[in-house]
Protein backbone atom coordinates (compact mmCIF):
# COMPACT_ATOMS: atom_id res chain seq x y z
CA UNK A 1 0.00 0.00 0.00
CA UNK A 2 1.16 3.55 -1.14
CA UNK A 3 1.13 6.27 1.50
CA UNK A 4 -0.69 9.04 0.75
CA UNK A 5 2.42 11.38 -0.05
CA UNK A 6 3.62 8.68 -3.03
CA UNK A 7 1.93 9.13 -6.30
CA UNK A 8 -0.50 5.77 -6.89
CA UNK A 9 1.28 5.88 -10.50
CA UNK A 10 4.11 7.00 -11.93
CA UNK A 11 5.33 7.17 -16.06
CA UNK A 12 9.06 7.25 -16.25
CA UNK A 13 10.92 7.73 -19.85
CA UNK A 14 7.82 6.16 -21.61
CA UNK A 15 8.46 6.23 -25.46
CA UNK A 16 6.11 4.88 -27.66
CA UNK A 17 4.45 5.25 -31.15
CA UNK A 18 2.60 3.51 -34.32
CA UNK A 19 4.61 1.10 -35.99
CA UNK A 20 7.99 3.07 -37.21
CA UNK A 21 6.37 6.52 -36.15
CA UNK A 22 7.78 7.88 -32.75
CA UNK A 23 4.71 9.45 -30.94
CA UNK A 24 5.94 9.74 -27.18
CA UNK A 25 9.08 10.50 -26.09
CA UNK A 26 10.66 10.21 -23.11
CA UNK A 27 6.96 11.28 -21.15
CA UNK A 28 7.39 11.71 -17.03
CA UNK A 29 4.36 11.59 -15.29
CA UNK A 30 3.49 11.10 -11.78
CA UNK A 31 -0.75 10.86 -10.62
CA UNK A 32 -1.46 11.29 -7.00
CA UNK A 33 -4.03 9.20 -5.14
CA UNK A 34 -7.67 10.69 -5.05
CA UNK A 35 -6.25 13.67 -7.59
CA UNK A 36 -7.34 15.08 -10.85
CA UNK A 37 -4.31 14.94 -12.94
CA UNK A 38 -4.97 16.79 -16.23
CA UNK A 39 -3.07 16.16 -19.48
CA UNK A 40 -4.03 19.39 -22.13
CA UNK A 41 -2.23 20.37 -25.36
CA UNK A 42 -2.94 20.65 -28.69
CA UNK A 43 -4.62 17.51 -31.17
CA UNK A 44 -2.18 15.43 -32.19
CA UNK A 45 0.32 16.18 -29.29
CA UNK A 46 0.01 12.25 -27.61
CA UNK A 47 -2.37 12.48 -25.40
CA UNK A 48 -4.50 9.59 -26.69
CA UNK A 49 -1.13 7.65 -27.30
CA UNK A 50 0.21 8.51 -23.74
CA UNK A 51 -3.44 6.87 -22.13
CA UNK A 52 -3.31 4.16 -24.54
CA UNK A 53 0.48 3.26 -23.61
CA UNK A 54 -0.67 3.51 -19.82
CA UNK A 55 -3.99 1.55 -20.66
CA UNK A 56 -1.69 -1.26 -22.16
CA UNK A 57 -3.21 -0.91 -25.87
CA UNK A 58 0.35 0.25 -27.24
CA UNK A 59 3.28 -1.26 -26.31
CA UNK A 60 6.03 0.78 -24.14
CA UNK A 61 8.90 0.89 -26.29
CA UNK A 62 11.24 1.90 -23.54
CA UNK A 63 10.60 3.29 -19.85
CA UNK A 64 8.26 2.15 -17.24
CA UNK A 65 5.16 2.39 -15.70
CA UNK A 66 4.27 1.58 -12.03
CA UNK A 67 0.92 1.34 -10.49
CA UNK A 68 0.76 1.15 -6.73
CA UNK A 69 4.81 0.51 -6.46
CA UNK A 70 4.48 -2.11 -8.95
CA UNK A 71 6.08 -2.42 -12.78
CA UNK A 72 2.85 -3.04 -15.25
CA UNK A 73 4.93 -1.64 -18.15
CA UNK A 74 4.67 -5.68 -19.69
CA UNK A 75 1.11 -6.11 -17.94
CA UNK A 76 -1.68 -6.99 -20.40
CA UNK A 77 -4.47 -4.71 -20.57
CA UNK A 78 -7.36 -6.69 -19.06
CA UNK A 79 -5.20 -7.55 -16.34
CA UNK A 80 -4.17 -3.66 -15.74
CA UNK A 81 -7.88 -3.16 -15.81
CA UNK A 82 -8.15 -6.32 -13.15
CA UNK A 83 -5.31 -4.17 -10.89
CA UNK A 84 -7.68 -1.21 -11.49
CA UNK A 85 -6.28 0.91 -13.91
CA UNK A 86 -9.57 1.31 -16.16
CA UNK A 87 -9.41 3.25 -19.27
CA UNK A 88 -12.51 5.14 -20.99
CA UNK A 89 -11.01 5.80 -24.11
CA UNK A 90 -11.65 8.52 -26.66
CA UNK A 91 -14.29 8.06 -28.93
CA UNK A 92 -16.05 6.39 -26.01
CA UNK A 93 -16.24 3.12 -27.63
CA UNK A 94 -19.68 1.40 -25.97
CA UNK A 95 -20.24 -1.53 -27.30
CA UNK A 96 -23.53 -0.36 -29.56
CA UNK A 97 -24.94 -3.96 -29.96
CA UNK A 98 -25.42 -4.54 -26.29
CA UNK A 99 -27.57 -3.03 -23.98
CA UNK A 100 -27.15 -0.11 -21.95
CA UNK A 101 -27.27 -2.67 -19.06
CA UNK A 102 -24.98 -5.16 -20.78
CA UNK A 103 -22.51 -2.64 -21.23
CA UNK A 104 -22.38 -1.95 -17.46
CA UNK A 105 -22.21 -5.54 -16.57
CA UNK A 106 -19.50 -6.28 -18.66
CA UNK A 107 -17.98 -3.13 -17.30
CA UNK A 108 -17.78 -5.47 -14.06
CA UNK A 109 -16.15 -8.64 -15.95
CA UNK A 110 -12.94 -8.90 -14.03
CA UNK A 111 -12.94 -11.01 -10.78
CA UNK A 112 -12.15 -8.11 -8.17
CA UNK A 113 -15.16 -6.26 -9.60
CA UNK A 114 -17.52 -9.23 -9.92
CA UNK A 115 -19.18 -8.95 -6.55
CA UNK A 116 -22.51 -6.72 -5.63
CA UNK A 117 -22.88 -6.11 -9.02
CA UNK A 118 -26.79 -5.56 -8.64
CA UNK A 119 -25.80 -2.68 -6.25
CA UNK A 120 -23.38 -1.11 -7.83
CA UNK A 121 -25.62 -1.59 -11.37
CA UNK A 122 -28.21 0.46 -9.14
CA UNK A 123 -25.72 3.45 -7.62
CA UNK A 124 -25.00 3.22 -10.82
CA UNK A 125 -28.43 4.35 -12.60
CA UNK A 126 -28.36 6.97 -8.99
CA UNK A 127 -25.45 8.41 -10.87
CA UNK A 128 -26.63 8.69 -13.98
CA UNK A 129 -30.74 8.92 -14.20
CA UNK A 130 -30.54 8.58 -17.95
CA UNK A 131 -29.01 5.52 -18.27
CA UNK A 132 -32.05 3.62 -16.26
CA UNK A 133 -34.14 4.88 -18.63
CA UNK A 134 -32.70 3.59 -21.15
CA UNK A 135 -31.48 0.48 -19.45
CA UNK A 136 -32.78 -1.70 -22.32
CA UNK A 137 -32.05 0.06 -24.98
CA UNK A 138 -29.75 -0.40 -27.28
CA UNK A 139 -26.11 1.78 -26.66
CA UNK A 140 -25.98 2.87 -30.24
CA UNK A 141 -29.10 4.22 -30.09
CA UNK A 142 -27.94 6.93 -27.18
CA UNK A 143 -26.78 10.52 -28.06
CA UNK A 144 -23.47 11.30 -28.25
CA UNK A 145 -23.30 12.64 -24.40
CA UNK A 146 -25.17 9.81 -23.09
CA UNK A 147 -22.67 7.08 -24.78
CA UNK A 148 -20.20 8.71 -22.71
CA UNK A 149 -21.99 8.82 -19.21
CA UNK A 150 -22.47 4.96 -20.34
CA UNK A 151 -18.85 4.54 -21.25
CA UNK A 152 -17.64 6.42 -17.65
CA UNK A 153 -20.08 4.40 -16.23
CA UNK A 154 -19.15 1.44 -17.95
CA UNK A 155 -15.46 2.09 -16.44
CA UNK A 156 -16.66 2.73 -12.87
CA UNK A 157 -18.04 -0.68 -12.58
CA UNK A 158 -14.41 -1.93 -12.73
CA UNK A 159 -14.16 -0.63 -9.62
CA UNK A 160 -11.44 1.42 -10.57
CA UNK A 161 -8.50 2.52 -8.40
CA UNK A 162 -7.57 5.53 -11.67
CA UNK A 163 -10.05 6.66 -14.07
CA UNK A 164 -7.81 7.56 -17.37
CA UNK A 165 -10.40 9.45 -19.38
CA UNK A 166 -9.70 10.01 -22.10
CA UNK A 167 -10.81 13.14 -24.28
CA UNK A 168 -14.72 13.00 -22.58
CA UNK A 169 -16.01 16.21 -24.15
CA UNK A 170 -15.13 15.08 -27.86
CA UNK A 171 -17.25 16.17 -29.75
CA UNK A 172 -20.13 16.78 -27.58
CA UNK A 173 -22.56 20.00 -27.24
CA UNK A 174 -21.37 22.58 -24.95
CA UNK A 175 -24.20 21.60 -22.58
CA UNK A 176 -22.84 17.90 -22.28
CA UNK A 177 -19.17 18.85 -21.75
CA UNK A 178 -20.66 20.97 -18.96
CA UNK A 179 -22.24 18.04 -17.29
CA UNK A 180 -19.06 16.07 -18.10
CA UNK A 181 -17.14 18.10 -16.16
CA UNK A 182 -19.66 18.38 -13.54
CA UNK A 183 -19.59 14.35 -13.41
CA UNK A 184 -15.27 14.56 -13.05
CA UNK A 185 -16.36 16.83 -10.27
CA UNK A 186 -18.52 14.39 -8.39
CA UNK A 187 -15.97 11.82 -8.95
CA UNK A 188 -13.17 13.34 -7.04
CA UNK A 189 -15.43 14.48 -4.15
CA UNK A 190 -16.44 10.54 -4.68
CA UNK A 191 -12.48 9.87 -3.64
CA UNK A 192 -11.89 8.79 -7.20
CA UNK A 193 -8.04 9.22 -8.85
CA UNK A 194 -8.30 10.51 -12.41
CA UNK A 195 -5.99 11.20 -15.10
CA UNK A 196 -7.83 13.66 -17.43
CA UNK A 197 -7.04 13.97 -21.30
CA UNK A 198 -8.72 16.91 -22.73
CA UNK A 199 -8.40 19.38 -25.78
CA UNK A 200 -10.61 21.95 -23.55
CA UNK A 201 -7.35 23.15 -21.80
CA UNK A 202 -9.17 25.90 -19.44
CA UNK A 203 -11.44 23.53 -18.06
CA UNK A 204 -9.24 21.15 -17.62
CA UNK A 205 -6.47 22.63 -16.20
CA UNK A 206 -9.45 24.59 -13.96
CA UNK A 207 -10.51 21.43 -12.87
CA UNK A 208 -7.30 19.70 -12.27
CA UNK A 209 -5.05 19.44 -8.53
CA UNK A 210 -2.33 18.64 -11.17
CA UNK A 211 -1.77 19.64 -15.00
CA UNK A 212 0.91 18.58 -17.81
CA UNK A 213 1.08 20.03 -21.06
CA UNK A 214 2.17 18.04 -23.59
CA UNK A 215 3.49 19.37 -27.18
CA UNK A 216 4.98 17.00 -29.83
CA UNK A 217 5.13 13.81 -27.36
CA UNK A 218 6.99 15.49 -24.80
CA UNK A 219 6.22 17.03 -21.29
CA UNK A 220 7.00 20.60 -21.85
CA UNK A 221 5.17 21.73 -18.94
CA UNK A 222 4.01 21.26 -15.18
CA UNK A 223 2.66 22.05 -12.28
CA UNK A 224 -0.65 22.46 -10.35
CA UNK A 225 -3.75 23.59 -12.29
CA UNK A 226 -4.10 27.13 -11.16
CA UNK A 227 -0.61 27.88 -11.42
CA UNK A 228 -0.41 27.01 -15.34
CA UNK A 229 -3.29 28.69 -16.21
CA UNK A 230 -1.73 31.99 -14.77
CA UNK A 231 1.06 32.06 -17.05
CA UNK A 232 1.83 33.89 -19.77
CA UNK A 233 3.02 31.53 -22.26
CA UNK A 234 0.39 29.02 -20.81
CA UNK A 235 -2.16 31.48 -21.21
CA UNK A 236 -1.01 32.68 -24.78
CA UNK A 237 -0.69 29.21 -26.48
CA UNK A 238 -3.11 27.06 -25.20
CA UNK A 239 -5.94 29.40 -23.56
CA UNK A 240 -6.05 31.39 -26.50
CA UNK A 241 -5.24 34.86 -25.20
CA UNK B 1 -47.03 -26.24 -50.20
CA UNK B 2 -46.57 -30.58 -48.99
CA UNK B 3 -45.40 -30.78 -45.24
CA UNK B 4 -43.21 -33.17 -46.32
CA UNK B 5 -40.87 -30.44 -48.25
CA UNK B 6 -41.29 -28.05 -45.48
CA UNK B 7 -40.03 -30.77 -43.11
CA UNK B 8 -36.49 -31.16 -45.89
CA UNK B 9 -36.50 -27.45 -45.66
CA UNK B 10 -36.17 -27.42 -41.94
CA UNK B 11 -33.48 -30.32 -41.95
CA UNK B 12 -31.34 -28.07 -44.61
CA UNK B 13 -31.72 -24.99 -43.63
CA UNK B 14 -31.07 -26.70 -39.58
CA UNK B 15 -27.94 -28.11 -41.22
CA UNK B 16 -26.91 -24.70 -43.69
CA UNK B 17 -27.26 -22.52 -39.28
CA UNK B 18 -25.11 -25.01 -37.89
CA UNK B 19 -22.20 -25.30 -40.21
CA UNK B 20 -22.41 -21.52 -40.67
CA UNK B 21 -22.36 -20.43 -37.49
CA UNK B 22 -18.88 -21.96 -36.77
CA UNK B 23 -17.31 -20.58 -39.41
CA UNK B 24 -19.39 -17.19 -38.05
CA UNK B 25 -18.40 -17.38 -34.77
CA UNK B 26 -14.45 -17.83 -35.76
CA UNK B 27 -14.85 -15.19 -38.68
CA UNK B 28 -16.75 -12.75 -36.18
CA UNK B 29 -14.03 -12.90 -33.04
CA UNK B 30 -10.41 -13.55 -35.10
CA UNK B 31 -11.25 -11.93 -38.55
CA UNK B 32 -9.96 -15.16 -40.18
CA UNK B 33 -11.65 -16.55 -43.20
CA UNK B 34 -11.55 -20.51 -42.74
CA UNK B 35 -12.17 -21.94 -46.53
CA UNK B 36 -11.15 -25.28 -44.55
CA UNK B 37 -14.01 -25.28 -42.69
CA UNK B 38 -16.00 -27.41 -44.85
CA UNK B 39 -13.60 -30.39 -44.45
CA UNK B 40 -14.32 -30.05 -40.33
CA UNK B 41 -17.75 -30.95 -40.91
CA UNK B 42 -15.62 -34.01 -43.03
CA UNK B 43 -13.18 -34.84 -40.42
CA UNK B 44 -16.19 -34.90 -37.96
CA UNK B 45 -18.21 -37.24 -40.82
CA UNK B 46 -14.71 -39.54 -40.85
CA UNK B 47 -14.76 -39.80 -36.96
CA UNK B 48 -18.28 -41.03 -36.84
CA UNK B 49 -17.63 -43.69 -39.83
CA UNK B 50 -14.56 -45.06 -38.42
CA UNK B 51 -16.01 -45.02 -34.24
CA UNK B 52 -19.05 -47.00 -36.17
CA UNK B 53 -16.93 -49.33 -38.07
CA UNK B 54 -13.64 -50.21 -36.21
CA UNK B 55 -15.14 -49.67 -32.46
CA UNK B 56 -18.80 -50.37 -33.13
CA UNK B 57 -19.47 -46.93 -31.42
CA UNK B 58 -22.55 -45.53 -32.06
CA UNK B 59 -22.94 -42.04 -33.97
CA UNK B 60 -24.42 -40.35 -31.13
CA UNK B 61 -21.18 -40.80 -29.28
CA UNK B 62 -19.22 -39.48 -31.68
CA UNK B 63 -21.14 -36.46 -31.53
CA UNK B 64 -18.56 -35.49 -28.44
CA UNK B 65 -15.30 -37.41 -30.24
CA UNK B 66 -16.24 -35.41 -32.99
CA UNK B 67 -16.35 -32.32 -31.22
CA UNK B 68 -13.45 -32.78 -29.45
CA UNK B 69 -10.72 -33.52 -32.21
CA UNK B 70 -11.89 -31.09 -33.97
CA UNK B 71 -12.11 -28.23 -31.20
CA UNK B 72 -8.48 -29.83 -30.42
CA UNK B 73 -7.37 -29.24 -33.87
CA UNK B 74 -8.45 -25.81 -33.75
CA UNK B 75 -6.53 -25.00 -30.24
CA UNK B 76 -3.61 -26.29 -31.88
CA UNK B 77 -4.25 -24.28 -34.67
CA UNK B 78 -4.41 -21.21 -32.68
CA UNK B 79 -1.91 -21.54 -29.85
CA UNK B 80 0.44 -22.75 -32.90
CA UNK B 81 0.05 -20.16 -35.23
CA UNK B 82 -2.73 -17.17 -34.27
CA UNK B 83 -2.10 -16.23 -30.82
CA UNK B 84 1.24 -14.99 -31.89
CA UNK B 85 0.22 -12.92 -34.84
CA UNK B 86 -2.71 -11.65 -33.57
CA UNK B 87 -1.58 -9.98 -30.86
CA UNK B 88 0.90 -8.08 -33.11
CA UNK B 89 -1.55 -5.30 -34.69
CA UNK B 90 0.27 -5.07 -37.70
CA UNK B 91 0.80 -8.79 -38.61
CA UNK B 92 -2.69 -9.14 -37.42
CA UNK B 93 -3.77 -6.52 -40.28
CA UNK B 94 -1.74 -8.60 -43.38
CA UNK B 95 -3.04 -11.67 -41.36
CA UNK B 96 -6.93 -11.17 -41.95
CA UNK B 97 -6.63 -10.92 -46.15
CA UNK B 98 -3.50 -13.85 -46.04
CA UNK B 99 -5.94 -16.01 -44.18
CA UNK B 100 -7.96 -17.02 -46.65
CA UNK B 101 -4.71 -18.96 -48.12
CA UNK B 102 -3.49 -20.15 -45.29
CA UNK B 103 -6.88 -22.45 -44.99
CA UNK B 104 -6.68 -23.12 -47.92
CA UNK B 105 -3.62 -24.89 -47.42
CA UNK B 106 -5.15 -26.36 -44.42
CA UNK B 107 -8.08 -27.66 -46.60
CA UNK B 108 -5.82 -29.08 -49.09
CA UNK B 109 -3.97 -30.79 -46.62
CA UNK B 110 -6.79 -32.19 -44.57
CA UNK B 111 -8.83 -33.26 -47.62
CA UNK B 112 -5.79 -35.12 -49.34
CA UNK B 113 -4.46 -36.33 -45.86
CA UNK B 114 -7.85 -38.19 -45.68
CA UNK B 115 -7.56 -39.47 -49.21
CA UNK B 116 -4.61 -40.57 -48.70
CA UNK B 117 -5.35 -42.47 -45.31
CA UNK B 118 -8.69 -43.52 -46.03
CA UNK B 119 -9.04 -43.39 -50.22
CA UNK B 120 -11.40 -41.42 -52.17
CA UNK B 121 -13.82 -44.48 -51.88
CA UNK B 122 -17.73 -42.88 -51.03
CA UNK B 123 -18.53 -44.46 -47.08
CA UNK B 124 -21.98 -44.66 -45.84
CA UNK B 125 -23.53 -46.49 -42.75
CA UNK B 126 -26.99 -47.00 -41.70
CA UNK B 127 -27.95 -45.32 -38.61
CA UNK B 128 -31.94 -44.63 -37.23
CA UNK B 129 -33.37 -44.77 -40.56
CA UNK B 130 -36.43 -46.24 -39.48
CA UNK B 131 -39.02 -44.02 -40.64
CA UNK B 132 -41.78 -41.83 -38.59
CA UNK B 133 -44.97 -40.96 -39.36
CA UNK B 134 -46.91 -38.05 -38.42
CA UNK B 135 -48.34 -34.88 -39.24
CA UNK B 136 -48.19 -36.06 -43.15
CA UNK B 137 -44.70 -36.22 -42.70
CA UNK B 138 -42.63 -39.36 -43.26
CA UNK B 139 -38.76 -38.72 -41.36
CA UNK B 140 -36.16 -41.02 -40.91
CA UNK B 141 -34.53 -41.02 -37.34
CA UNK B 142 -31.15 -39.65 -38.25
CA UNK B 143 -32.86 -36.69 -39.95
CA UNK B 144 -34.55 -35.84 -36.60
CA UNK B 145 -31.69 -36.27 -34.91
CA UNK B 146 -29.83 -33.88 -37.25
CA UNK B 147 -32.34 -31.47 -36.69
CA UNK B 148 -33.10 -31.50 -33.25
CA UNK B 149 -28.99 -31.36 -32.26
CA UNK B 150 -28.80 -28.83 -34.89
CA UNK B 151 -31.61 -26.49 -33.09
CA UNK B 152 -30.34 -27.40 -29.48
CA UNK B 153 -26.96 -25.88 -30.79
CA UNK B 154 -28.45 -22.79 -32.32
CA UNK B 155 -30.63 -22.05 -29.73
CA UNK B 156 -28.20 -22.30 -27.28
CA UNK B 157 -25.50 -20.44 -28.38
CA UNK B 158 -27.76 -17.43 -28.95
CA UNK B 159 -28.81 -17.91 -25.12
CA UNK B 160 -25.77 -18.05 -24.34
CA UNK B 161 -25.00 -14.92 -26.66
CA UNK B 162 -27.79 -13.22 -25.20
CA UNK B 163 -27.93 -14.10 -21.51
CA UNK B 164 -24.78 -14.59 -20.36
CA UNK B 165 -21.82 -12.48 -19.42
CA UNK B 166 -19.48 -14.48 -21.46
CA UNK B 167 -21.67 -14.27 -24.10
CA UNK B 168 -21.67 -10.98 -23.83
CA UNK B 169 -17.53 -10.40 -23.83
CA UNK B 170 -17.65 -12.43 -27.21
CA UNK B 171 -20.43 -9.88 -28.75
CA UNK B 172 -18.17 -7.33 -27.78
CA UNK B 173 -15.08 -8.41 -29.11
CA UNK B 174 -16.55 -9.05 -32.21
CA UNK B 175 -18.12 -5.60 -32.23
CA UNK B 176 -14.60 -4.12 -30.98
CA UNK B 177 -11.85 -6.08 -29.73
CA UNK B 178 -9.77 -3.05 -28.32
CA UNK B 179 -12.76 -2.09 -26.57
CA UNK B 180 -12.90 -5.56 -25.17
CA UNK B 181 -10.06 -5.69 -24.01
CA UNK B 182 -10.25 -1.69 -22.53
CA UNK B 183 -13.26 -3.14 -20.87
CA UNK B 184 -11.44 -6.24 -19.12
CA UNK B 185 -12.02 -9.41 -21.35
CA UNK B 186 -9.28 -11.31 -21.75
CA UNK B 187 -9.32 -11.45 -25.63
CA UNK B 188 -6.96 -13.83 -25.90
CA UNK B 189 -9.09 -16.69 -23.63
CA UNK B 190 -12.01 -15.59 -25.83
CA UNK B 191 -10.32 -16.01 -29.45
CA UNK B 192 -9.14 -19.47 -27.85
CA UNK B 193 -12.24 -20.46 -26.61
CA UNK B 194 -14.25 -19.64 -30.23
CA UNK B 195 -12.02 -21.07 -32.22
CA UNK B 196 -12.18 -24.26 -30.57
CA UNK B 197 -16.42 -23.67 -30.12
CA UNK B 198 -16.32 -23.11 -33.98
CA UNK B 199 -14.26 -25.95 -35.29
CA UNK B 200 -16.19 -28.36 -32.27
CA UNK B 201 -19.41 -27.50 -34.22
CA UNK B 202 -18.12 -27.79 -37.46
CA UNK B 203 -17.43 -32.23 -35.88
CA UNK B 204 -20.53 -32.18 -34.43
CA UNK B 205 -22.47 -31.02 -37.77
CA UNK B 206 -20.29 -33.66 -39.61
CA UNK B 207 -21.26 -36.33 -37.71
CA UNK B 208 -24.82 -35.57 -38.40
CA UNK B 209 -24.21 -35.17 -42.18
CA UNK B 210 -22.43 -38.87 -42.00
CA UNK B 211 -25.85 -40.46 -40.17
CA UNK B 212 -27.72 -39.02 -43.58
CA UNK B 213 -25.52 -39.09 -46.63
CA UNK B 214 -22.49 -41.24 -48.56
CA UNK B 215 -19.59 -39.03 -47.23
CA UNK B 216 -16.16 -38.63 -49.17
CA UNK B 217 -12.67 -36.93 -48.53
CA UNK B 218 -13.87 -33.97 -50.76
CA UNK B 219 -17.50 -33.08 -49.47
CA UNK B 220 -16.01 -30.63 -47.19
CA UNK B 221 -15.59 -27.56 -50.47
CA UNK B 222 -19.57 -27.35 -50.93
CA UNK B 223 -20.43 -26.98 -47.01
CA UNK B 224 -17.55 -23.60 -46.79
CA UNK B 225 -19.83 -22.46 -50.03
CA UNK B 226 -22.76 -23.26 -48.59
CA UNK B 227 -22.02 -21.61 -45.36
CA UNK B 228 -20.05 -18.35 -46.40
CA UNK B 229 -22.99 -17.75 -47.93
CA UNK B 230 -25.24 -17.97 -45.10
CA UNK B 231 -23.02 -15.57 -43.18
CA UNK B 232 -22.96 -13.07 -46.33
CA UNK B 233 -26.49 -13.24 -46.26
CA UNK B 234 -26.53 -12.37 -42.63
CA UNK B 235 -23.64 -10.09 -42.61
CA UNK B 236 -20.39 -11.10 -41.40
CA UNK B 237 -20.07 -11.75 -37.82
CA UNK B 238 -23.78 -11.27 -36.73
CA UNK B 239 -24.15 -14.57 -34.71
CA UNK B 240 -28.27 -14.28 -34.91
CA UNK B 241 -29.21 -13.21 -38.44
CA UNK B 242 -26.30 -16.19 -39.58
CA UNK B 243 -28.79 -18.76 -38.07
CA UNK B 244 -31.86 -17.16 -39.66
CA UNK B 245 -29.74 -16.71 -42.91
CA UNK B 246 -29.40 -20.48 -42.44
CA UNK B 247 -32.50 -21.64 -42.10
CA UNK B 248 -33.23 -19.28 -45.32
CA UNK B 249 -30.91 -21.14 -47.23
CA UNK B 250 -32.58 -24.03 -46.74
CA UNK B 251 -35.81 -23.12 -47.80
CA UNK B 252 -34.75 -20.94 -50.79
CA UNK B 253 -32.59 -24.01 -51.31
CA UNK B 254 -35.08 -27.16 -51.09
CA UNK B 255 -38.18 -25.11 -52.12
CA UNK B 256 -36.35 -23.71 -55.32
CA UNK B 257 -35.45 -27.03 -56.47
CA UNK B 258 -38.75 -28.69 -56.07
CA UNK B 259 -40.14 -25.59 -58.41
CA UNK B 260 -37.20 -26.33 -61.36
CA UNK B 261 -35.23 -29.40 -60.48
CA UNK B 262 -32.15 -30.49 -58.80
CA UNK B 263 -29.69 -29.69 -61.75
CA UNK B 264 -30.66 -25.90 -60.55
CA UNK B 265 -29.06 -26.01 -57.13
CA UNK B 266 -25.88 -24.14 -57.71
CA UNK B 267 -27.73 -21.69 -59.63
CA UNK B 268 -29.62 -20.87 -56.73
CA UNK B 269 -27.24 -20.76 -54.52
CA UNK B 270 -24.22 -18.66 -55.99
CA UNK B 271 -26.95 -16.78 -57.79
CA UNK B 272 -28.35 -15.99 -54.13
CA UNK B 273 -24.58 -15.34 -53.46
CA UNK B 274 -23.90 -12.80 -55.99
CA UNK B 275 -27.20 -10.90 -55.67
CA UNK B 276 -26.78 -10.25 -52.22
CA UNK B 277 -23.23 -8.94 -52.44
CA UNK B 278 -24.57 -6.95 -55.19
CA UNK B 279 -27.60 -5.24 -53.73
CA UNK B 280 -26.75 -5.35 -50.09
CA UNK B 281 -23.00 -6.75 -49.73
CA UNK B 282 -23.85 -5.84 -45.82
CA UNK B 283 -26.19 -8.98 -45.03
CA UNK B 284 -29.87 -9.00 -45.84
CA UNK B 285 -30.02 -7.62 -41.81
CA UNK B 286 -26.77 -6.25 -41.94
CA UNK B 287 -25.07 -3.58 -40.22
CA UNK B 288 -21.91 -3.57 -41.33
CA UNK B 289 -18.77 -4.47 -38.86
CA UNK B 290 -15.97 -2.88 -38.96
CA UNK B 291 -12.56 -3.58 -40.14
CA UNK B 292 -9.54 -3.81 -37.82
Amino acid sequence: MSSASEPLMTVSGLSSGYGPVTILRDIDISVAPGSVTALVGANGAGKTTLMKAIAGLLPAWSGAIRFDGKDITRVPTHERVGQGIVLVPEGRMVFTLLSVEQNLRLGAITPRARDNIGDRLEAMFKRFPRLQERRRQLAGSMSGGEQQMLAIGRGLMAKPRIVLLDEPTLGLAPIMVKQVFSVIEELKADGYTILLSEQNSRLALEAADHGYIIENGRVQLSGPGRELIDMPDVRRLYLGR
Amino acid sequence: MSTQLLFAALVAGSLYALVALGLNLVYGTLRLLNIAHGDLVMIGAYVAFWMLSLLGMPPVLSLFAAAALCGGFGWLIYVGIFRKLLSTPALARRLEANSLILFYGVSVILQNGVSLAFTSTARGYQYLNEVHRFAGVAASGNRLMLLGVALVLCLGMLLFLRFHLFGWSLRAVIERRDAAAVVGVDVDRVQMATICTGFAIAGVAGVLVSMTEQITPFMGFPFTIAALVVIVLGGLGNIFAGIVAGFALGFIETFGIAATSATYRSILIYGLFVAVLLLRPQGLFGKAIQAR
